[in-house]
């Protein structure tokens, strides 16, 4: 149960911590016995031995329980712990938490004096009803709850659902279940008549040992409409509500008090009851010391809910995981997560030997089943031949020749041979395609690797990213400020369309081939109380194939969407698709990231890839005018002196470098425990390194070389890089399965996903455009770890 | 979707000669209030197809828009606020886009099309 050593460090700050070291507890130091010693202060204490040197961490509830405990024991020799001298007790912070008295955001635990009732918080939507339900009534739920069969253990309370299940990984409520008992009901039925109350068809009920708490929350907007009723039974408890820039307030829980949070309380405010043993209320009179109420053996509360079933849209965004929030984490998801690493990696050897064993198998069954297939076409066609040839002959007997007519034999003989002629010249026909598009398979791999490595990833990614982009870039303001009045503009890989509102007198037509953040994008458009509607329209389409008129804009943008391209072919084609949506004149500003970055150790720590067939791609952009024709029209470059000086510097640049020569890489996307869309992303880690595991076996000797690669060229700081390699290798296989497989990377508390990029030298921006027949270059700078170029239509 | 975007849309299956405009196969349509801007019509009529807009409009149940229109209707108020109304505030928010040429749908939920091509239509 204890955290590793590392976990904790000397405090930077003088002052009570939740967390003790604790020195000379024997040479030996026995945890359960720590552990007993502790649980006078907290429930639950946390202890970490520290090898054999008779040190141990002891975590405490709060800061104060630490204190109290240290003042008891520091000193002291206890006797259940064996070998012990007088221990030597000092506080300590922990490495994954700021320290308690200097993070602003989480202040150490205010020991908050409990208002009375919840009018005296003055929190909008607080209220409270003491004596709500009588002794009688009280004892009759609890008995009621008590003979439920379904009691679920939590990791420090044990919890019942009625009505609806909750899950405490996904914060959603599931399908219906147990009804609400009787008793419970009838109180229900008591609190709908209460003004303002939700049709309450969810119950859970809590149950907390004595000196346990509950962790701050807002119940979940998304799953749970109107106002949250809460009837405390059994001990008493403070609950503390916050918010951030108000003042923290607590209200003072009594047994048979109904909570009810409506409004801002219940959308706004988090609510938690801190874990420990006793709370302070105030006084009756309103005067004088707050008086010191112990918490009973165990308090149960009883939540009543009304489950939403459509998308929360209230006052609150900030706190609202329907508005795309971002959620806390769940312990529960964690948990989870950690469990199934640990079983994955117990279950990879049994794996290993069944998928072996399995694939002997099926190779065996392939074979039967070649062999009966064969058989079975041959005979197909010998009877459909024979049937032919009875209509010819008219002799012959279910199929069967009739061994005495022999035009009919003979005729169906040469019929047979004719349908495996004819199949033969087909598949020549078909080789030779292939053989005329040398670039035909290759295009498709690399297709795959960005269906895998962008697409993909940037789907399971959307909300998160999106988040993060917000600022606009002042080079992109003013590309846009320099475009006509009304123009329209497309604004092609629009992300979630962070430009939109730049030029109020545009209609912008946006796009992404990321249908998530397209999603994102979308709630643009939805109608404001506040403010003019955007004129844009989104739609999910790819930029290597883009839905619109030739000519329709007078200006595209293009932000960070070239570099996920993977070929030098491509990325012109996809050129020649933006130039192709403006009107003679319009112009078009493309960004793409570089190889300079101001922060080249990030660049280092990124996993290097040797694409597939890159040389060839490169001699055939170099050498021949259509590498690019399956793609788009419009795009056919002449092969002129700009494509060869483009060749040129990159020659050079490879000559330079070799290391970094392709400038291909893998760069991760770390997608944080605490948001919604991370458990899900790890659940698809464990289940998709069992595949990768998979095809790791089906291809040992490719495997074993790319693994060598990957060590050779990964910097040791990734921590992806081990599994990057086959990754690549799996993308790079027209046969690979569309999804990327992120990976989770626990001390980081992240699922991390691999996002394909190629960074772009000095002169290679421009170098592709020179190559775009009808397109002149305008502007061409650097700017923050980009290339950009604008360009324009001519003619 | 609005008709507006609708009138730049086009068919870009590969080898599609005549696919414009997109048929609209409205399942459900939604008024949307959007600010009258007399010289955004102006500078956008030009821009405009107006047999695409007219086909488009009569799909979503709008067939209020005059046969032909020219610059000079351009000043009259009248006919700006109906192709305003044509043009922004009427909305396809489930249905589908259906190619002239061959038939191909793209199907448009939530408001958004969706024109991704399959491998071999690219």
């Amino acid at each position: 149960m204890g955290r590793q050593q590392g976990a904790y460090r000397r405090p930077s700050l003088p002052g009570p911590t939740p967390h003790l070291l604790v020195g000379n507890c024997g040479p030996a130091p026995d945890a359960a016995a720590i552990h007993t010693l502790f649980s006078q202060w907290d429930a639950r204490p946390e202890v970490t031995l520290v090898g054999n040197r008779g040190l141990c961490f002891v975590s405490l509830s709060d800061a104060a329980a630490a204190a109290a405990a240290r003042q008891a024991l520091h000193g002291t020799t206890q006797a259940a712990l064996a070998g012990s001298g007088p221990l030597a007790i000092s506080f300590a912070d922990r490495r994954d938490e700021p320290c308690a008295a200097q993070g602003a955001g989480q202040p150490a635990e205010p020991l908050l004096v409990a208002a009375r009732s919840a009018a005296g918080c003055g929190i909008p939507g607080l209220a409270s009803y003491a004596g709500f339900v009588g002794e009688a009534e009280e004892a009759a739920l609890l008995a009621e709850a008590e003979a439920q069969p379904h009691w679920q253990p939590l990791a420090r309370r044990r919890v019942l659902h009625f009505g609806h299940v909750f899950d405490y990984e996904t914060r959603g409520v599931g399908a219906p279940l147990h009804p609400i008992p009787p008793e419970a009901r009838r109180i229900a039925d008591r609190i709908q008549k209460l003004p303002g109350a939700p049709a309450i068809d969810q119950l859970t009920v809590n149950e907390y040992a004595c000196g346990v708490g509950i962790s701050p929350h807002v119940e979940t907007h998304s799953a749970f409409t109107g106002a949250i009723v809460s009837l405390s039974l059994g001990g008493p408890a403070a609950m503390v509500l916050r918010r951030e820039g108000h003042e923290p307030k607590a209200v003072f829980l009594p047994p048979r008090t109904l909570l009810v949070m409506a409004g801002e309380a219940r959308y706004a405010w988090q609510h938690y009851i801190p874990h420990r043993k006793s709370d302070l209320m105030a006084p009756a009179s309103g005067q004088g010391e707050p008086e010191v109420v112990s918490r009973a053996e165990r308090r149960v509360s009883f939540t009543f809910r009304q489950v939403r079933g459509f998308p929360c849209d209230c006052a609150y965004p900030e706190h609202c995981d329907s508005q795309l929030a971002p959620l806390a984490p769940t312990r529960a998801a964690l948990k989870r997560m950690a469990m199934e690493q640990a079983t994955q990696q117990a279950q990879q050897q049994q794996q290993q030997q069944q998928q072996q064993q399995q694939q002997a198998r099926q190779e065996q069954q392939a074979q039967q089943q070649a062999q009966q297939a064969a058989l079975a076409t041959t005979a197909a066609a010998v009877s459909e031949a024979s049937q032919g040839g009875a209509a010819a002959g008219g002799d012959a007997v279910n199929g069967i020749p009739h061994s005495g007519s022999c035009s009919a034999d003979d005729q169906g003989d040469g019929s047979l041979h004719r349908r495996q002629d004819e199949h033969q010249q087909q598949q020549q026909q078909g080789e030779q395609q292939q053989q005329q598009r040398p670039g035909a398979s290759l295009d498709a791999s690399l297709a795959a690797l960005e269906a895998r490595h962008v697409h993909a990833v940037y789907n399971a990614i959307a909300p998160h990213f999106a988040s993060t982009r917000f600022a606009v870039w002042p080079r992109v303001r003013e590309f846009l400020q320099g475009l006509p009045p009304w123009p329209v503009l497309a604004d092609v890989g629009c992300g979630n369309g962070k430009y939109w509102g730049v030029r109020r007198d545009a209609y912008v037509l946006g796009s992404d081939r990321s249908e998530g953040l397209v999603r994102v994008a979308a709630r643009r458009l939805a109608p404001r109380p506040l403010g003019e509607a955007l004129r844009a329209d989104v739609a999910v389409a790819d930029g290597m194939a883009l839905p619109y008129r030739p000519g329709s804009c007078d200006g595209v943008l293009c932000i960070a969407v070239l570099h996920h391209i993977a070929s030098p072919a491509r990325r012109l084609a996809l050129l020649a698709q933006l130039l192709r949506l403006l009107r003679p004149g319009g112009r078009a500003l493309v960004t793409v990231w570089a190889t300079q970055q101001e922060n080249m150790r990030k660049v280092r720590s990124w996993q290097p890839l040797e694409l597939p067939g890159r040389g060839a791609a490169e001699a055939s952009d170099a050498g021949s005018s259509s590498a690019s024709d399956s793609q788009c029209e419009g795009s056919a470059a002449p092969a002129g002196a700009a494509a060869g000086a483009g060749a040129a510097g990159r020659a050079e640049v490879e000559a330079e470098a070799p290391a970094v020569a392709s400038g291909d890489y893998f760069v991760p996307w770390h997608l944080p425990f605490h948001r919604a869309e991370a458990v899900a992303a790890a659940r698809r880690a464990c289940s998709s390194a069992a595949s990768e595991q998979q095809q790791r076996q089906q291809q040992p000797d490719q495997q074993q070389a790319r693994q060598q690669d990957g060590a050779a060229g990964a910097a040791p700081a990734a921590p992806a890089a081990p599994t990057a390699p086959a990754a690549a290798a799996a993308a790079a296989a027209p046969t690979a399965p569309a999804a990327a497989a992120p990976q989770v990377d626990s001390a980081k508390g992240a699922v991390v996903y691999q996002r394909y990029y190629h960074l772009f030298e000095q002169g290679e921006l421009d170098a592709l455009v020179a190559r775009l027949p009808g397109a002149a270059l305008v502007d061409s700078f650097y700017d923050k770890d980009n290339w950009c170029v604008v360009f324009q239509k001519t003619g | 979707m609005k008709l507006l975007t609708h009138n730049m849309l086009q068919c870009h299956i590969k080898g599609v000669k005549n696919g414009y405009p997109l048929k609209i196969e409205a399942e459900k349509v939604e008024e949307r209030e959007q600010d009258y801007e007399p010289d955004f019509l102006r500078h956008i009529f030009p821009r405009i197809n107006w047999d695409a807009l007219r086909e488009g409009a009569a799909a979503m149940g709008i067939d209020d828009l005059p046969e032909s229109a020219s610059e000079e209707l351009l000043e009259d108020d009248e006919f700006l606020k109906k192709f305003h109304h044509a043009l922004l505030e009427v909305h396809l928010e489930e249905g589908a886009l259906v190619c002239p040429e061959t038939g191909r749908k793209f199907p448009v939920s939530d408001g958004i099309p969706n024109l991704l091509l399959q491998e071999d239509e690219c």
